[in-house]
């Protein structure tokens, strides 16, 4: 696209209020179009499946596999003075930041180099932050988000998406598990027991899409940890379950409620389905995770020229939005000024990483050592 | 009051406008037992009881200082993020309220799956026996960090509204800043801050309000020491500062206190000593996020201040029955 300008992206969702001009952006409205083609396309695929790769797509996995060796040989720090997190992953992150223009530059054709500027931040934040040493969905989705302005520039084409669920997004999953793993990684803005996973959301959508048809794993399969264990290669949300497994001890009605609770859900087509509902509720309209997000000419902030109703790809059959995360997040948003004994000094839920900015604004650099890099 | 409460009593005075001087006088001891007895068994208790238990508990907290004033013995209880069975086992370690005077720093909820039965259960315990049951607050007793890290997804699924959550998050601001152990121990959730040298600045803080997003009350709350560092530095959880040995010294001379004791970062052994022992955190909960393999402390202190560090794991599992299977009805209907 030669008449494309490139800029690097910046961050538009400010405050509550712009949540709602980003319900109704054109980088919300591709982006959801995106996820769901994806999603058409491994419905009823293994995991294991033949499928073809370009050179392109072996090149961009040894992309991930770079990373991941780079991991590896990044000696850990001792035993940490702050919260969970090895300081060490902050080498890492050093590291992907330096390298990463060139890193991609030698993967994509020569013709949307122009276009690096734009794509190079969803890259290094697709893997987590650094100042807190987190990862959770919102770096997950700028992954994501990458792939989708890749299609968008003709990198991939559609007859690409399920490669690019099945084999890059996957290799994606496992350089970030090595890097929670590995640097002890603490969730983002986790809900603890009540978010579907400490870490990720997309692998879900895609993984129940993949179990959809299946006559052997119904939904409530994958309480059985040998069940989980055995078919884990076949499907992403089985994959994840099996991570969890292996992560964490406790009773699993209590450390994963929400999978407790899905696994009520009579057939995979219908979990799918609530995967995108949930997905929208829990992420996308979720102000401490899109306040991170980055829009740019790829990635519009711009008002969408479809109106809601006329959307094809609409997430949902009702033409609005599902109403209750919408009233969720009003009512969220209302409660701490309607309350009567005590004074609210924000009108929007902050998120810690929002709160360091406070800091930064502050203090002159001679009182304060230099700011750490910034999510 | 010694009258006995009957039902018809309680919906008349349900009905009055004043909640701290209707319901909260006709909670009895017995009430109170009732309630323990429940939560004890981390059973749920029906909404007007949270209500009528908050108003108490805001009530009592309201008589006590910014800085309350602790005397020995106590054990000292860190983190605990509604992992309710971990309670136990400290409550099991430590022994019994109230033959056991308990100070618990804060963050007593969000992250864990039992985050409202925790609560609960610490606010009859604070109300049935306020001189033997000492809380302060934490970062998560606000209402910006329990929309985010699950307190407050926890009470609409559990009681169906965010009312309890409501009447909570009004508890939250009552919750004192600080505690000091016969003038000798400091005790805090997170650490100091630049903006406060004496206690006193402490104590003319207006407390009874969300937590701000900086300043010395924020600080208090959110604040981590630092080894090697010299000053105050800027701290990547966004709010609070890191502290080094200098500004602890100084702060510890300045008020005539040997310890600040405090919580807020995960410990693996339970516990650690920072700057030549003038800095303690304790952290009480095990195996955090069930992801993190770590045991829990708490500390006793003696009548003499002599320390003596318990640690215990996480809970066994058995005898813990499973909740109902519920799909979030938006979602997957």
């Amino acid at each position: 696209m030669a008449e494309n300008s490139y800029k690097p992206p910046e961050k538009m969702i400010k405050n509550v209020f712009d949540l709602n001009p980003w319900y109704f952006s054109k980088a919300y409205e591709e982006y959801l179009a995106f996820l769901h083609r994806l999603n058409d396309s491994v419905v009823g695929v293994h995991t294991t499946a033949d499928m073809r790769c370009t050179d392109l797509v072996i090149s961009f996995i040894d992309m991930l596999d770079k990373l991941e060796k780079w991991a590896e040989e990044i000696p850990l720090e001792d035993v940490s003075e702050q919260r969970f997190g090895n300081k060490a992953y902050r080498k890492f992150y050093e590291k992907l930041c330096k390298e990463s223009p060139d890193l991609l530059a030698s993967v994509l054709p020569e013709n949307v180099h122009d276009a690096l500027v734009e794509l190079v931040p969803y890259f290094t934040e697709s893997f987590g932050n650094a100042t807190r040493i987190d990862y959770g969905s919102g770096h997950e989705a700028n992954f994501l988000i990458l792939l989708f302005c890749l299609q968008k520039l003709g990198v991939f084409t559609e007859n690409d998406d399920k490669v690019l669920v099945l084999r890059i997004f996957n290799k994606y999953l496992r350089v970030c598990r090595h890097l929670q793993t590995r640097f002890k990684m603490e969730p983002a803005g986790s809900r603890g027991v009540h978010a579907i996973d400490d870490f990720q959301f997309a692998p879900f959508i895609f993984g129940s899409a993949q179990l959809i048809g299946s006559k052997s794993i119904v939904p409530d399969s994958y309480l059985k940890k040998n069940i989980v264990e055995t078919h884990a290669h076949t499907s992403l949300f089985l994959d994840c379950v099996n991570f969890i497994n292996q992560t964490k001890t406790g009773p699993f009605h209590e450390h994963s409620n929400q999978l407790w609770n899905i696994s009520a859900v009579p057939h995979w087509k219908k979990v799918n389905s609530g995967m995108f509902k949930m997905y929208e509720g829990e992420v996308l309209k979720k102000f401490p995770v899109v306040q991170h997000m980055m829009f740019g000419s790829l990635f519009s902030f711009d008002r969408s020229e479809h109106p809601r109703e006329s959307m094809e790809d609409a997430p949902s059959q009702d033409p609005m939005p599902p109403r209750a995360p919408a009233q969720h997040g009003m009512f969220a948003f209302k409660i701490p000024s309607a309350a009567n004994t005590s004074t609210v000094h924000s009108s929007s839920v902050v998120e810690s990483g929002d709160l360091r900015r406070l800091h930064s604004e502050k203090h002159p650099n001679e009182h304060c050592p230099p700011p750490m890099a910034d999510a | 009051m010694a009258l006995a409460c009957t039902d018809s009593a309680n919906s008349t005075f349900s009905r009055v406008d004043s909640p701290t001087s209707g319901p909260s006088d006709q909670l009895t001891t017995h009430d109170l037992d009732r309630h323990i007895e429940k939560l004890m068994r981390c059973e749920l208790i029906a909404e007007q009881d949270v209500k009528t238990l908050c108003a108490k508990a805001r009530e009592i907290l309201a008589e006590e200082g910014n800085v309350q004033v602790i005397d020995s013995p106590v054990t000292i209880c860190g983190d605990i993020h509604g992992q309710f069975y971990d309670l136990m086992e400290l409550f099991k370690v430590g022994g019994p309220v109230p033959n056991t005077n308990y100070l618990f720093l804060g963050d007593f909820v969000d992250r864990g799956f039992y985050s409202v039965e925790t609560f609960l259960l610490l606010l009859a315990l604070k109300a049935r026996y306020p001189d033997r049951m000492m809380l302060i607050r934490g970062n998560h007793e606000s209402r910006q960090i329990t929309q985010v890290y699950g307190f407050y997804d926890e009470c609409l699924r559990k009681y169906g509204n965010a009312s309890v959550w409501k009447h909570c998050t009004e508890v939250f601001d009552y919750l004192s800043l600080a505690a000091v152990i016969d003038g000798k121990v400091f005790c805090v959730h997170g650490g100091l801050s630049p903006s406060i040298s004496t206690m006193d600045q402490i104590r003319v803080i207006d407390r009874k309000q969300e937590v701000p997003h900086d300043g010395p009350m924020c600080d208090l709350l959110w604040s981590d020491p630092e080894e090697g560092n010299v000053g105050w530095g800027l701290s990547p959880r966004g709010a609070g500062y890191l502290f080094g040995a200098d500004a602890s010294k100084t702060f510890c001379e300045t008020n005539g206190v040997d310890l600040i004791c405090r919580a807020h970062q995960l410990v693996m052994e339970g516990y650690k000593w920072h700057f030549n022992e003038k800095v303690l955190t304790v952290w009480s909960a095990p195996n955090y996020c069930y992801r993190c393999g770590n045991v829990a402390a708490i500390l006793e202190l003696d009548e003499n201040l002599n320390k003596e560090f318990t640690i215990f794991e996480a809970a066994p599992q058995e005898n813990r029955g499973a909740p109902a299977k519920k799909p979030h009805a938006d979602y997957f209907l």
